[in-house]
């Protein structure tokens, strides 16, 4: 345990202050989630305003859909956590983002799990296997999300 | 226009590889550019659907393309996408096309946030299809063989007839 103080007393203003544990828990109906999109052909259209289902199938080998839950947050707050921990480490240039409410994920019988790792960031589980059912889950969120532009 | 083709040549949508296939193929594609020169509108939207599913796959053509750990289009895939855009019929309109994370190409006819329908297709000619219809809704899974599966072209009718 000294050790642990000595450490703290020496590197504490380094160390990477913890997730908020109030991001752990369960988003609530109304709870806004933010999905970062990077393609203008295959996540949303411009042309339309409108997402497109793509922009929430689940990653092909976890089929998990990473989303980051933006309660309380101004909207350029939410682009520079989508630049911070999504467009950066991939190297691609963030376009828009879709927002929806957490009610929308659960009305389709999906979950949420809010690992918070990054603070904030949560994935949307249990998706089937089958491809076109996971289709028809996706378009419906996409129909329920509305689409935010970068300017 | 001319369309990049990826190395697939004018003949992207067929897959036989044999001498007589060849010579098949040269038959149909002399018979299609004639057909081409005497209905260039028709043929524009071909030409632009066949330009979007190239740009598309370019961009998607490496892993992670989409920032969500993507997997990239395979010369398969974008061959039987070009095998399925010639089954669509050139009364339709034009869709749009899109990767899926799986790297399956995607043709998309968007009328409206609950009026649409995605159909991707795979290496394998396997068809994923979702529609939304209003409230009504319809999914499944087809091959691509000789025609548009039954499915899609309902799905089709009953998305143009509403927008008419």
């Amino acid at each position: 345990m000294r050790f642990l103080s000595l450490l703290r007393t020496l590197f504490g203003s380094s160390i990477k202050q913890r997730p908020d544990p109030e991001f752990a828990r369960l988003p609530e109906q109304e709870e806004p989630l933010s999905r970062f999109l990077f393609s203008t052909k295959s996540h949303f259209s411009i042309e339309k305003k409108l997402v497109k289902p793509g922009a929430f199938l689940p990653e092909p080998t976890t089929l998990e859909t990473s989303v980051f839950r933006t309660t309380g947050l101004l909207s350029s707050e939410i682009w520079a956590i989508g630049e911070r921990h999504v467009a950066k480490p991939s190297g691609r240039t963030l376009r828009a983002r879709a927002e929806l409410l957490a009610k929308s994920v659960y009305s389709v019988a999906l979950n949420i799990h809010p690992d918070n790792n990054p603070e904030r960031h949560a994935t949307i589980v249990g998706w089937p296997t089958e491809k076109n059912e996971q289709l028809m889950l996706a378009a419906q969120l996409a129909a329920e999300s509305a689409l935010n532009l970068r300017t | 226009m001319p369309i990049p083709t990826l190395g697939l040549g004018p003949y992207a949508s067929d897959r036989a590889i044999s001498p007589e296939a060849q010579r098949l193929r040269n038959v149909h594609w002399k018979a299609r550019d004639a057909e081409r020169s005497q209905s260039v509108s028709i043929e524009e939207p071909y030409l632009r659907t066949a330009a979007a599913i190239v740009e598309a796959a370019q961009e998607a053509n490496r892993p992670n393309w989409d920032a969500h750990n993507g997997l990239p289009v395979t010369q398969g895939t974008l061959t039987q996408a070009f095998a399925l855009l010639d089954l669509l019929p050139s009364v339709l309109s034009e869709p749009e096309v899109a990767v899926h994370p799986d790297g399956e190409i995607a043709f998309e006819w968007m009328f409206g946030p609950r009026r649409f329908l995605s159909a991707s297709i795979n290496a394998s000619g396997r068809i994923s299809f979702a529609a939304l219809m209003g409230h009504s809704r319809l999914h499944g899974t087809e091959y691509l063989l000789d025609a548009l599966p039954e499915p899609l072209t309902y799905a089709l009718r009953q998305l143009h007839k509403a927008a008419a």
